[in-house]
């Protein structure tokens, strides 16, 4: 070295390297971040020391918006700009007439989600082939830039058939809408349409087929009515895990066991639901609940328990003196169960072997169910994401018609639980002039068969064909595109090839599984970083209005933003933008519930509250069909229950389709032949550790419920198991190493893998963090297009 | 050490802070690449330290630049720039989140307390993050900038008692804040970095900062 001085010990300066270092930093110095601040140095900020944190700390309300089926208030103590922490509901007192609506664990962890260090930041593109996980961070010029001009030359190119707002449940405000509709919804209509979609994964198979038997999907009695029931009986549902926040039915619950209520559980699993509330659990095997219907109709039956004169009076088919004309005595219900049509009466023998439930457990179900008034019969979405799920779902109301538990207080026809919605307006997206629509499940068909996608291959509804299957899709809020989407391996090995779908926009907090298959991405802003408001109700009505918190963080922006760009871009800015601002929206919302509803406040108030709720009701479901069928006739062909439905009838699949809801073998069911290399039934049940998807990367979540394989005793000791073993669950689907929990609140034969974990595939495609869907299949239900996202057949070993 | 050669140190300190803050703040570029490659920057770093970390850290830096000096500068950058993206910026799980906050508290977030003492350090002496609550103010190259800054105020105190309050402000933020960190935040970048320039970078910053710590505690005994 040149000039060299003595610096101090262990350390020697030179001089000619300095210079160089200088002169090579001189232009760099000046890219810095500090900036001196007008108001000068000698403020002293009050630093955040014990019991001082909160100190002149502003709380603001906001709200808990994901797809749990509830919704939560949230609390943010806000200072100097940062959310210090979150409370939730405190406003008492905490009773039947006001519930609370408390947050559950996942609410109260919302901070994790605003501040974790891997919240998508920047907008960035694709560099390497799709999925390969190479980015590289672009400004928002180019990536709106990019955004549009796709959109614009393949609607030109293939019309606006071919791009498709996929299915999105992660954002779900007044004015942010991923789930159709929003700023999204009005950009595309503008740009002349989009193809939509029917169903969802939630409840496809139910909603498609209760219309069949009831004429609509909605009707239930609404869980306040719980207390009124001397008995419950819950096929599945899990409130406890689902809807966990404390406005919610999980609460009803309570108050029936109080009142003494007996409840009984129906599922495979022993649920939280199950362990706080059931006097009875009664386990079944998964694809099996229609068997054991049909079981305890025979006992009823034969047993003369049954009540004729109400099914006489309000149903159809039930028995072949009430088949509709033209249809050939054989077809009913009754001849069903009591075997006149197939030769194997529906004995509980016949059933046990089934479902695996004792005789003498099936005959006393049927007895209690029979001896007793009134029974509120209840089924969770669980039992209906089935490959039998339309069928599963339409054979728990016949329980409610053959003991007349219809129409009066504290019954329940075997119906989701009903509700009296909040009134609210919602941000116009306008019409979509596309009228094709596919089934949400059949997005993969739509881009692997191109223009084959048909009516008849794949229940496209609006239009006979799509003319070139999908070509663009917008993902915004969403994880169905991978990761909540049945065979991800299938999935992504679809996505990878961009000569089928040729641009996929992705919109989001975080890296998502679903996201990594994007060619941009753009990062959107948490319900914290803007204003918005969410209705729920479920029992008692809710409103909440979310204040922001803190400026939007990073490079975020909102989708109105977005939406607002590419408008301008695309030449549509006048048909878009109203010159409003999100206020303006918010409060023409606010103004619909004050139509609505006359003791809602003004929006200043709702703003400073945060809050509405309305008086709690008491719904009876079909009260008023029930008091005078003949003046208030059900919207079905007949106008009564139609337990054979004509239309079934007529489709003319009897085996795959019946008129009446039978039992349905299933492929990969509890007695099929592939249970010789797939020995066991894997369920992915809902965890209360995640909404779906969401809160999958939250620390707090994964200490609260690791992702785990839940697994009998008996199998695992079958297996050489033990719990907390890492294990291999495949198929030939897919692979997925997962540590296993091992208990006996699940039945032996069946295994269940939490859904929603981040699918997180190993060079070798096997999925390590335990995603359920790389072993679920893409064929669709038979009626409904939809999800059977619980039958998989497996087999389990250690890794 | 004669005065002359006091103010060359805190010059060189300043220089080298700088650097530090510049580098992990920034993305690299290719000007920036060819300049440190072209004059040989890492075979001349301007203190000479007998610090183990440092030595490794320049040592894995002089080769980096050694085995690329005959490399398109534009290809070399596109590879640092998918290491630092990796590392620091996403997008996706990050290999090294470059804020104290996110090593300091339990839940691992942006914006906690650290955060917030960070600010009130920064605002003590007149100074405030530009993007204030859109990014975290604690992030490592703002924390080395803000050492830079306390070293020129130093150079250009009027008097004896500024110069030792200023030292013991620069000991202080090292001790409650780099310091508590930099170890886990350095062994991050080494375990995931792609590159001998980040390994190497990491490597120096913790090699120097333990130096500079100590000389600073020395000389506050003087």
């Amino acid at each position: 070295m040149g000039n060299v001085t003595e610096a101090k010990k262990g350390a020697t300066v030179s001089r000619r390297s300095f210079l160089k270092w200088s002169a090579a930093l001189a232009g760099s110095a000046a890219l810095v971040g500090c900036m001196p601040v007008s108001s000068g140095g000698s403020a002293e900020p009050a630093v955040a020391q014990a019991g001082e944190r909160h100190l002149n700390a502003e709380i603001l309300p906001t709200i808990c918006w994901h797809n749990c089926g509830g919704r939560c208030q949230i609390k943010g103590q806000v200072k100097d700009g940062v959310l210090l922490s979150i409370t939730t509901d405190n406003e008492g007192p905490d009773t039947p007439d006001n519930l609370q609506a408390r947050a559950c664990l996942k609410g109260r962890a919302q901070r994790q989600r605003l501040y974790h260090p891997d919240r998508l930041k920047y907008p960035v593109k694709r560099v390497g082939e799709r999925g390969e996980g190479k980015w590289e961070r672009i400004s928002w010029e180019e990536a709106l830039d990019t955004t549009a001009s796709e959109l614009k030359r393949i609607i030109d190119q293939y019309g606006n058939e071919s791009v498709h707002y996929i299915y999105a449940s992660g954002v779900g405000g007044a004015f942010n809408q991923s789930y159709m509709g929003g700023p999204t919804g009005r950009l595309l209509n503008c740009l002349g349409g989009y193809l939509s979609f029917y169903g969802n994964y939630s409840q496809a198979n139910y909603m498609y087929a209760i219309p069949y038997m009831f004429g609509s999907p909605y009707g239930g009695s609404s869980p306040t009515t719980f207390p009124d029931a001397k008995l419950i009986v819950m096929f599945g549902d899990n409130p406890a895990c689902t809807r966990v926040g404390g406005l919610n039915s999980t609460y009803y619950l309570k108050l029936a066991k109080q009142n003494g209520v007996k409840i009984i559980v129906i599922d495979p699993r022993f649920s939280d639901t199950a362990s706080t509330f059931a006097d009875q659990w009664i386990p079944i095997r998964p694809t099996t609940d229609s068997a054991l219907v049909a079981a305890l109709a025979y006992i009823m039956l034969t047993e003369g328990l049954h009540d004729q004169a109400f099914l006489d009076k309000y149903c159809v088919g039930f028995d072949d003196a009430h088949l509709p004309e033209g249809v050939p005595a054989g077809n009913s219900y009754k001849s069903y169960v009591m075997g006149d049509s197939d030769g194997q009466p529906k004995t509980p023998e016949w059933a046990s072997s089934i479902t695996g439930i004792p005789v003498d457990t099936i005959k006393q179900l049927a007895r209690e169910i029979a001896g007793v008034k009134p029974v509120f019969f209840i089924q969770g979405r669980g039992m209906q994401r089935h490959a039998n799920g339309e069928f599963q779902a339409l054979s728990v109301p016949i329980l409610a018609f053959m003991t007349g538990n219809v129409g009066i207080l504290g019954s329940n026809p075997g119906l989701y639980e009903g509700f009296t919605p909040v009134r609210m307006g919602s941000y116009p997206a306008g019409a979509n002039p596309v009228e094709a629509k596919i089934s949400f499940f059949m997005f993969t068909d739509a881009i692997e068969k191109g223009g084959n996608h048909t009516k008849e291959s794949s229940g496209l509804q609006g239009a006979d064909r799509l003319p070139h299957g999908i070509k663009f899709i917008w993902n915004y809020g969403g994880n169905a595109l991978v990761n909540q989407h049945s065979d991800t391996g299938r999935t992504t090995a679809l996505l990878k090839d961009t000569s089928k779908c040729e641009f996929i926009l992705g919109i989001d907090n975080f890296m998502t599984p679903s996201m990594e298959y994007s060619d941009i991405i753009l990062p959107d802003i948490t319900q914290f970083e803007q204003e918005d408001i969410v209705t729920r109700a479920l029992g008692q009505g809710l409103a909440l209005y979310g204040r922001k918190l803190v400026e939007p963080m990073y490079e975020c922006k909102g989708v109105y933003e977005i939406c607002l760009e590419l408008a301008k871009r695309l030449g549509v800015q006048d048909k878009f933008d109203e010159g409003k601002t999100q206020e303006q929206y918010l409060r023409e919302a606010v103004a619909v519930a004050q139509e609505a509803q006359p003791d809602f406040p003004s929006f200043e108030e709702f703003r400073e509250k945060g809050i509405y709720k309305t008086k709690p009701s008491k719904i009876v479901a079909y009260e008023a069909f029930i008091k005078d069928p003949i003046a208030n006739p059900l919207p079905t062909p007949s106008g009564k229950i139609e337990i054979f439905s004509k239309t079934l009838y007529d489709m003319n699949r009897p085996d795959e389709i019946p008129a009446v809801p039978k039992y349905i073998e299933v492929k990969e069911g509890p007695r099929s032949p592939l249970r010789e290399k797939y020995p066991l039934q894997c369920i992915g049940h809902h965890s209360k550790r995640r909404v779906h998807s969401t809160f999958d990367n939250l620390p707090w979540m994964e200490e609260a419920e690791p992702q785990r394989l839940w697994m009998n005793p008996q199998d695992a000791a079958a297996r050489g198991i033990k719990d907390g073993d890492l294990v291999k669950v495949y198929n030939d689907r897919g692979t997925v190493k997962v540590k296993v929990k091992i208990t006996p609140r699940l039945i032996p034969g069946v295994c269940s893998l939490p859904q929603g974990a981040w699918y997180t595939p190993d060079a070798n495609g096997v999925d390590i963090r335990g995603c359920i869907n790389t072993l679920t299949t893409w064929e669709p239900t038979k009626l409904a297009w939809g999800n059977p996202q619980h039958t998989n057949l497996v087999q389990v070993e250690k890794a | 050490m004669n005065s002359k050669e006091v103010s060359i140190l805190l010059e060189v300190r300043e220089v080298i802070y700088t650097f530090l803050s510049t580098s992990f703040l920034l993305s690299p570029t290719s000007t920036q690449i060819t300049t440190v490659i072209q004059q040989r920057l890492f075979e001349e770093f301007p203190l000479d330290l007998d610090n183990q970390d440092a030595i490794n850290g320049l040592e894995l830096l002089s080769s980096w630049a050694k085995e690329n000096e005959n490399t398109n500068h534009e290809e070399l950058c596109k590879e640092l720039l998918q290491d630092y993206n990796a590392l620091f910026v996403g997008p996706g799980h990050l290999l090294a989140p470059p804020w104290e906050s996110v090593y300091l508290t339990e839940e691992k977030l942006t914006f906690g307390d650290p955060t917030m003492k960070v600010r009130a350090f920064y605002l003590r002496h007149g100074l405030e993050y530009y993007r204030k609550n859109s990014e975290p103010d604690d992030h490592f190259g703002l924390e080395m900038e803000f050492m830079a800054k306390l070293i020129s105020k130093q150079r250009q105190a009027q008097n004896k008692q500024d110069e030792q309050y200023l030292v013991r402000e620069q000991i202080a933020f090292l001790q409650d804040h780099v310091l508590k960190w930099l170890n886990d935040f350095a062994n991050d970048i080494c375990q995931n970095s792609k590159t001998k320039y980040y390994k190497g970078l990491a490597l120096l910053a913790k090699g120097f900062l333990t130096w500079d710590y100590q000389n600073l505690k020395e000389s506050e005994i003087i």
